[in-house]
């Protein structure tokens, strides 16, 4: 659930938003959204009063997971925000790391701010999240050093301090329109216990509600956390958050069904990339010539499962601990001289010969179709899909009506045929401008909903788009036929099967490398003695494998494995056909070491595979830094002195 | 061992009158033998084969071999000695000529065999030797020593194929080949190879050929019917003869350019990367082999070399350099890894590094079985379908293995497995599926996503409009339309009805013009390389029934839908035309604008045209005589960046007003403010003009050029707020007051203490 809240109640998620990007894309050749935050915190003196139990309590109740958010060192509202900034840092580090954020405390004792507004602090300037500020807050939050701190920095949190929250409010629209980054949403978090901050000043309140509505018309969002204490035992909306928030009954009542859940989002760690939905490519999906005019609708083309990229090493400069860039050069060989694009062409060597292109040559070569996009060839029924039928990760269609009005209907139609025989469309897919086409199947999927949440879907409705093989890509490979298995063996095999079987769904596992990295870079950024821990679960579970299926796996033992076997043991006559086969390897092994040898000095390595080299190095023991090609190279030179 | 696995093969050619005979319209066979030739030795090359080659042509006048002597074996010349395919041999077959001489068939085929022979002795690794013969048999020859001549290249494993315009007659029978279908492998001119049901020809017997023999040349390959001359009938039954005692083949040219016509790229041997099959104290030892995987032909790879001098090979030197204005190189001793972490930089050493690693070892275990649809195939993740057999000779764990596999097909599930490479790589999710044949049996291994590999979008319901719900009517058009274009049966194959357009017959055309390309190249190095379009184009003839069929359903479909171009394209062009790239005429409604991230070939191009009409434009520097046409050509023409034109624009306004005689340059500056003005809104950069206006202000009451602000005020150029430009952070209020304010130093950021209501809207102002 916290990933969805993530994804989509306050990113781009919706549909308003999506178009809005688009609408700017379209001219523009770079698209970076990001996000910016701001937290605006009360630091009256009711948020250093001691916390109520009910949040404590209620921050656990709704969800599955019995851990509480709110650790027991809280005992402050005010530890509490600083708290969830924390977290929330931290996650974005990992889910957006582009997204900005800052931290401006209001009703403070000392005032910082480039307006000389009283009692209005700013803790973060709007910007990337650090380690150094997410440290800072750690100890804002910290039981025993936050109340020093705050002090220190902020003055004393025994009086109630007569701010404005206006002016607050202005403070944050002026650190969002100085951002020199474009921000794609704007959002200001409140984190109050105080229900009715200007109870005494009507004015101050108008222009509260004033400004609040002007930054809602320049599309800045506010959200509200109420929190309380032992002595603040309700929140109420209708005093004036609700106006000021312009909030509808309805809106309200569900906000008071729940009043902490969005906090307690706020407080759990997510450590997962946030995707942003937006489309990879929007493209025409041509049908035919009628006459001597195409015809076409629009679809738009997402990915939905690719490969979550690891974090990159960077290379930074020892002396400074700066980001260092790489400069290419192009340069002769033996004159050194420096070469301009124009002076580069691209050749390749065939059988002795150097054929040469141009560089626009081999984009020509590439490009096909004018433009990109999807070209039907026909239909064909889901049978003639191979389970082999599969090259890369695929995308996913969806109609757009922005390009081609009518669209969505036509996809509708085909989508609701295509369904019904059991047919999937056969295309010509392009891509990119200067990608080549690739055949795709276009794949029907009907919209589903989870059985027992009808409100949960599990599948859009939509084509899934799978790339097919070329001839060229699928391999011939050997045969294997040995004999069948008998049906008690399979039988067997079936009780096993029966036994560890589960409902596999693609958001369960967490990719091991990922999160340890993430946990790692984390622990090492913030000086935590180690990292986080993680729970590996693609590691088999064998104590309840054993309990669900260890009978059926004995059974099965004696009833395929001879007695003795251990599993790794060949047969007798296997075992002497492999000694002839060590002999063999070995000899040859000596002379590939010769050949190795003689073509090191003739440093001509580089016709030789990669498998021989690298049981050369494995045998002469040279340590290698890399398993490619000129890594191995270098080590043999190396290790020969020979220069290289 | 693949070293040794390589052929000799002489390539014989009869260049003598009677192969340069045709009727008109036709080639001679002559012509189209050289074609054969060159696809083969194209192939050879492409393919980076290891076979050694012979040419020799019989016929011509000249006579160049080691037997030779008093006469006898005269007019047979080797023109190219056993060795590895090049270009010199290319070369050679482009400069065959007919010649005159007699030609006698059995000195050639001698010649050829001896050669061979002489070539091979000795040497190891010739798998196979072979005679390839070229001839339509029409002129005589002594056939004395045949019985010998047989017998010596059988006793030398020399084969003897042939091919030729037509065997046919008599001789037809004995080809071991049924008419028309030859299954590639034994005709595949490299080696025989593994039992391949991929690569059968059928499909690409349509394709165009290396040579650029589209699909209606190729009819002038089909010889005419023309019988016989009892010469060649002779010729043909001593040919037939060798070929048969030999183990040799015969074809005739519409066969062998058939299998020639595809170019295929190198064959990859299979090779196994082995594994242990894990569950609980379960382990099969397993094999497992790429099946699917884009190819990439390692041959496409280009070198950057010099222009001027194509031999250089140009290096690339990779610096690294201080990411600052000083661009100071840095050694690399003095760099060290590290991770970005928000705005912070965490260095990391080597030790560091080993110790963050997730540790894992090499495996391939069950994590658990689920239901076949569980697994769906939009979940599939990588580039590579593996084949997974067991390891042979584990007798107990191979029926294990196959029993594992008959177990998934008769339950319809799959296994989770979790499988890593090395102690050094990234373990990974995936899943094996069974897949049973009468004669193999083996489970498919895809990877899996992660759950961070996942993006859970969620898209409306298409049915929610009431619009966007077909009609009874419109979902029969589409219903007609996929009648009429199932290409489930569409081909006809040998055994009636079969499949159109399988993946497994279909060339990845890139290739196929890659391929094109360099044969072009290679032998007209100053001729433009030409492409053919589409898949369908090459394939078109296995469909066109398909198209026609359609045609009348399509029409159909296209009344019952309603589809309708948006305007959008119109601004997309406008705003194309911002950056300088609509001097290319493209129509309205080809400009379906596509690419939402930036590609490195997208802006290459945009680089490419904007040099173009830099070429063209060579304008850069804003001049005080027309200076707004001078921006505009600028900004059309992008020789400058966005922010150098609008400062060097700037400065001209703040020149004009400043330099003007009374208001004698105002309306000049004011024209240009304006222009900048408009542009700024335009090219979302709200924030260029605004900074200016605001300096403007406080500027022209320092240098006492009041007037010039109360034009500005006039023409109402204040700040451009958000009503105007989505960029702009500045609220409609605060622009509209902009002009109002008089003195702008008294509102400098500086809100007074407000305590009354009436001042409320000043402070609004202020923002």
């Amino acid at each position: 659930m916290s990933l969805q809240f993530f994804d989509q109640a306050w990113s781009a998620g919706d549909g308003v938003d999506d178009d809005q990007q688009d609408e700017t894309q379209q001219g523009r050749q770079i698209m970076t959204s990001r996000d910016g935050t701001i937290f605006l915190v009360d630091c009256g003196k009711e948020m250093f009063e001691p916390i109520s139990l009910n949040m404590k309590k209620e921050s656990d109740g709704d969800d599955d997971d019995d851990q509480t958010n709110i650790t027991d060192d809280i005992k402050t509202p005010f530890q509490l925000v600083m708290k969830a900034a924390q977290t929330f840092y931290q996650s974005k580090i990992i889910s957006n790391d582009k997204d900005l954020m800052g931290i401006i405390l209001y009703g403070t004792e000392k005032s910082k701010n480039s307006f000389d507004f009283k009692h209005i602090n700013i803790l973060h300037e709007l910007s990337q999240p650090s380690a150094e500020r997410i440290i800072e807050l750690e100890t804002l939050s910290s039981e025993d050093k936050y109340l020093d701190l705050y002090k220190k920095e902020f003055g004393s949190v025994n009086l109630t301090y007569s701010y404005s929250l206006n002016e607050a409010l202005w403070t944050c629209s002026n650190l969002f329109s100085n951002s020199p980054q474009r921000l794609t949403v704007k959002r200001i978090f409140i984190f109050t216990c105080n229900d009715q901050p200007h109870a005494t000043n009507l004015i101050l309140e108008r222009q509260a509600k004033q400004r609040a509505k002007d930054l809602n018309d320049v599309g800045i969002q506010l959200e509200l956390f109420p929190l309380l204490t032992k002595t603040i035992i309700k929140f109420d909306y209708r005093k004036f958050f609700q106006d000021m928030l312009m909030l509808a009954d309805e809106d309200l009542e569900l906000l008071e069904k729940k009043p902490f859940n969005k906090l307690d989002e706020l407080l759990k760690r997510v450590l997962a990339k946030e995707h942003k939905k937006r489309a990879y490519c929007t493209v025409p999906f041509k049908f035919g010539m009628i006459g001597d005019s195409q015809m076409e609708m629009s679809v738009s083309v997402y990915n939905i499962v690719r490969p979550c990229p690891k974090p990159t090493k960077i290379k930074l400069d020892k002396k400074t601990n700066l980001e260092t860039k790489i400069v290419t050069k192009h340069y002769l060989p033996e004159t050194a001289e420096i070469l301009m694009p124009s002076d580069i062409q691209y050749g390749l060597d065939i059988a002795g010969r150097r054929i040469l292109f141009e560089q626009d040559e081999i984009k020509a070569i590439k490009k096909f179709d004018d433009e990109p996009g999807f070209r039907l060839l026909g239909f064909k029924q889901m049978s003639c899909l191979k389970p082999f039928h599969y090259v890369k990760p695929g995308h996913f269609i969806y109609p757009d009506e922005k390009y081609v009005e009518g669209s969505s209907c036509l996809f509708n139609a085909l989508l609701k045929k295509c369904l019904d025989k059991q047919m999937f469309v056969l295309c010509q897919f392009t891509a990119r401008r200067n990608t080549p086409p690739r055949m795709v199947a276009l794949i029907p999927q009907k919209e589903e909903f989870d059985a027992k949440v009808p409100t949960d879907k599990i599948a859009s409705n939509g084509f899934h788009v799978a790339y097919l093989p070329y001839a060229d890509d699928i391999r011939s490979l050997p045969k294997f036929d040995p004999p069948r298995a008998t049906q008690d063996q399979i039988q067997k095999f079936r009780q096993i099967i029966k036994a560890l079987k589960f409902k596999y769904r693609p958001d369960k596992l967490e990719n091991p490398t990922l999160q340890t990295l993430w946990r790692s870079i984390e622990a090492m950024a913030l000086n935590k003695d180690k990292p986080d821990e993680f729970v590996d679960l693609t590691i088999p579970n064998i104590e309840r494998m054993e309990d669900k299926a260890g009978q059926f796996v004995e059974d099965l033992k004696t009833l395929i494995f001879p007695v003795g076997y251990a599993g790794s043991k060949k047969l007798a006559a296997k075992r002497k056909a492999d000694g002839d086969a060590a002999n063999e390897s070995k000899k040859s092994k000596m002379e590939d070491a010769a050949e190795i040898e003689t073509a090191a000095r003739n440093g001509s390595l580089q016709k030789l595979t990669v498998p021989i080299m690298k049981d050369y190095c494995r045998d002469k023991k040279i340590r290698t830094t890399g398993t490619r090609k000129q890594d191995l190279i270098d080590a043999i030179n190396a290790h020969l002195s020979i220069a290289s | 061992m693949a070293r040794t696995d390589k052929e000799a093969l002489a390539l014989v050619l009869d260049v003598s009158q009677g192969m340069a005979n045709a009727p008109p319209g036709f080639d001679t066979p002559l012509q189209v033998a050289v074609d054969i030739l060159q696809m083969i030795v194209q192939r050879k090359m492409f393919q980076e084969s290891k076979d050694e080659v012979a040419l020799v042509l019989y016929g011509s006048e000249e006579t160049k071999n080691d037997l030779a002597e008093d006469g006898d074996y005269d007019n047979v010349s080797i023109v190219f000695p056993l060795g590895v395919a090049n270009w010199n041999l290319f070369d050679e077959i482009q400069k065959i000529k007919p010649g005159v001489a007699h030609a006698d068939l059995v000195d050639a085929i001698v010649v050829a065999a001896d050669h061979i022979k002489s070539q091979t002795d000795g040497k190891k690794g010739f798998q196979a030797k072979r005679v390839l013969l070229f001839t339509n048999a029409s002129t005589p020859f002594s056939d004395n020593n045949l019985a010998v001549i047989t017998q010596q290249m059988k006793n030398f494993d020399i084969t003897l194929d042939a091919i030729g315009p037509t065997w046919d007659e008599e001789d037809r029978s004995t080809s071991p080949e049924p008419d028309g279908e030859v299954p590639t492998d034994a005709m595949d001119l490299d080696r025989p190879q593994q039992s391949n049901t991929t690569n059968e020809a059928s499909a690409s017997a349509t394709a165009p050929t290396t040579n650029g023999h589209g699909t209606e040349s190729k009819q002038k390959f089909r010889s005419p019917k023309k019988p016989l001359t009892p010469q060649q009938k002779t010729g043909i039954r001593v040919i037939t003869n060798i070929a048969n005692e030999t183990d040799g083949s015969m074809y005739t040219f519409r066969e062998a350019l058939m299998i020639l016509s595809t170019h295929q790229s190198k064959t990859v041997k299979p090779t196994a990367t082995k594994y242990i099959l894990e569950f609980l104290d379960i382990k099969i030892p397993i094999c497992t082999y790429i099946q699917v995987k884009d190819n990439k032909p390692q041959i496409f790879r280009l070198k950057k070399v010099f222009a001027r001098e194509p031999k250089i090979e140009i290096k690339t030197d990779r610096g690294r350099y201080t990411k600052d204005e000083v661009d100071q190189e840095i050694e690399k001793e003095e760099i060290i890894d590290g991770y970005r972490y928000g705005s912070t930089f965490v260095p990391i050493s080597k030790e560091d590094s080993d110790e963050m690693k997730y540790q894992s070892e090499k495996c391939f275990q069950i994590i658990g079985f689920t239901s076949s649809s569980n697994v769906q195939r939009s979940y599939f993740l990588g580039d590579t379908v593996y084949e997974v057999i067991a390891e042979r000779g584990y007798e107990a764990s191979e029926t294990a293995f196959v029993a594992l596999v008959q177990a998934l097909y008769d339950t319809d599930t799959v296994a989770i497995i979790r499988k890593c490479f090395s102690s050094r790589s990234a373990p990974e999710i995936g899943f094996v599926r069974p897949h049973i044949l009468h004669d193999h049996i083996c489970l498919f291994y895809i990877k899996l996503p992660f759950s961070e590999d996942m993006r859970l979008f969620e898209f409306d319901t298409l049915d929610g409009f009431k619009r966007n719900q077909p009609t009874d009517d419109q979902l029969k058009a589409v219903d007609n339309l996929i009648t009429s274009m199932d290409l489930t049966h569409a081909e006809t194959g040998e055994n009636g009805p079969d499949e159109a357009l399988k993946p497994e017959l279909i060339f990845n055309p890139y290739i196929q013009r890659m391929f094109q390309s360099i044969a072009r190249r290679a032998v007209q190095p100053d001729e433009p390389l030409s492409f053919s379009n589409t898949i369908l184009e090459n394939y078109e003839q296995s469909c066109r029934n398909v198209a026609v069929n359609s045609r009348k359903t399509l029409e159909q479909l296209n009344k019952q839908f309603l589809l309708k171009v948006t305007e959008r394209k119109a601004k997309m062009t406008t705003g194309e035309a911002l950056f300088g790239t609509d001097d290319v005429k493209k129509p309205v409604g080809d400009e379906k604008e596509n690419i939402v991230t930036n590609d490195g070939l997208e802006s290459d191009k945009v680089n490419m045209e904007a040099m173009a009409t830099k070429k063209k434009l060579t304008i850069k520097q804003i001049g005080s005589v027309t200076p707004m046409e001078d921006f505009k050509t600028i900004i059309e023409s992008q020789s400058l960046p966005f922010e150098e034109a609008c400062r060097q624009l700037r400065d001209q306004i703040t020149d004009l007003i400043q330099n003007s005689f009374g208001d004698a340059f105002y309306l000049k500056a004011l024209a240009c403010l304006i222009g900048l003005r408009e542009t700024c809104i335009q090219k979302l950069e709200p924030n260029v003009y605004n900074d200016f206006i605001r300096n403007l202000k406080k500027w022209l009451q320092t240098i006492a050029r009041k007037d010039f602000w109360d034009k500005i005020v006039q023409e109402k150029l204040t700040i451009i707020s958000s009503n105007e430009c989505i960029e702009s952070n500045v609220f409609p209020a605060e622009a509209e007051s902009f002009l109002a304010e008089d003195t702008p130093e008294d509102t400098a950021n500086k809100p007074g203490t407000i305590d009354q209501a009436e001042n409320e809207e000043d402070l609004l102002d202020l923002i």
